[in-house]
């Protein structure tokens, strides 16, 4: 899902970096206005540590090799720390590794960030659920839509942006099949990450409840 | 020459006076006929050398089916197109009168590389300017190793005030 260099032209990339600068700035400026800053950083280094090492972890599907995007559950943990968590760990791997590139961070961070924070408002839903439903199975359920939703989201944003910059010296139709090939590909991906975002919650929510009970929603109101 | 002999070699002409126009038609025919009655096949080889492009997936697996776009030096119109083998092979020669960087896009589903390959007039080198890196198993487990550390660390360092 990663973007490399050279693909985009060169409009989208400098647009992909404002919109990029954007987000992180909002993300910022929500952060600063929790009582405590400082407060969400372990954790958000942690799951930085954990966003970057699982993109070397390849899973083979056919045709394609994907890698766990994690992004769906980094949006369920951090909240707004989630962006800026992942243009991090975006660069730390475009640099070490060439995964991504320098000049696609900007839209590479928006492909993965914006559905992080997509997944962790559908993840706040779970405070809306009705209060007679099972506790844990509504926060499983949430979790798992949350998880999902991220590597969904970010599939589709890297399909659309994908059809839409096929350069016109190549088999037009040729690339499109193959993009919807590497889509498709990712639905046991979405599963997968839906499966494990609920896993890790539920486990989080017996041994540390309060590490998914953000408290910039108090501070800031 | 005796006269029976010059006999023999007037009618013999004059044969060939009756039969000239015909006859020549027959050749013309046959010549624009030969093309497809020719069943011989002439071959004609000369050595050049090709540039041999092979892609991979950083995780090793072969870029197979991917489209390829060479581009000539100081061209921007593709000069060759193709897609890669099995293999992710993809072989092309480039014309030796235009030395320069010859540039060879590979791309398919999103994913894809360029590879700057020069070329020289004289003797030509094979060799490998993919781009990507080289790293060991063990140098790319020491980096993502380090870069962990740095965020535990980061981790470690906020939850500092706490103890």
């Amino acid at each position: 899902m990663h973007v490399p260099d050279g693909i985009l032209p060169a409009q989208i990339c400098v647009g992909g970096y404002a919109l990029t600068g954007l987000t992180a700035w909002l993300s910022l400026r929500k952060i600063n206005r929790c009582h405590d800053p400082a407060q969400g950083v372990p954790k958000a280094a942690l799951l930085t540590a954990a966003f970057f090492a699982a993109s070397l972890l390849h899973i083979p599907v056919p045709p394609a090799s994907v890698h766990l995007v994690l992004n769906g559950l980094l949006g369920v943990i951090l909240g707004y720390y989630a962006f800026l968590a992942i243009l991090v760990g975006l660069f730390l791997q475009a640099i070490m590794f060439g995964h991504g590139g320098l000049s696609t961070l900007g839209v590479n961070a928006l492909i993965m960030g914006i559905p992080a924070l997509i997944a962790y408002f559908v993840f706040q839903l779970r405070d809306r659920a009705p209060k007679r439903l099972n506790q844990r199975l509504t926060t499983g359920f949430f979790a798992f839509l949350a998880g999902a939703s991220g590597t969904a989201i970010s599939a589709l944003l890297f399909y659309s942006l994908m059809v839409l910059n096929v350069p016109a010296e190549m088999d037009v139709m040729a690339e499109r099949i193959a993009v919807a090939g590497l889509t498709v590909a990712h639905i046991p991906l979405v599963i997968l990450e839906g499966i494990f975002t609920a896993v890790l919650v539920l486990f989080l929510e017996k041994v540390k409840p309060e590490l998914l009970r953000n408290t910039w929603s108090k501070a800031s109101s | 020459m005796s006269k029976q002999q010059i006999q023999w070699r007037r009618r013999w002409l004059s044969l060939g006076g009756r039969w000239a126009l015909p006859g020549l038609l027959g050749v013309a025919i046959m010549g624009l006929a030969e093309r497809s009655l020719a069943h011989g096949v002439v071959m004609q080889y000369q050595t050049t050398q090709a540039v041999s492009v092979q892609a991979k997936y950083d995780s090793g697996d072969p870029f197979a089916n991917a489209q390829v776009t060479v581009y000539a030096p100081d061209s921007d119109q593709p000069w060759s197109k193709g897609t890669t083998d099995n293999n992710g092979v993809f072989t092309f020669t480039p014309d030796d009168s235009k030395p320069g960087t010859w540039q060879v896009k590979v791309r398919s589903a999103g994913h894809g590389d360029v590879a700057n390959i020069p070329v020289s007039s004289g003797t030509q080198q094979l060799a490998t300017v993919s781009g990507g890196n080289g790293y060991t198993p063990l140098q790319k487990g020491v980096m993502a190793a380090s870069v962990i550390w740095g965020c535990v660390g980061t981790a470690l360092f906020f939850l500092r005030r706490k103890a």
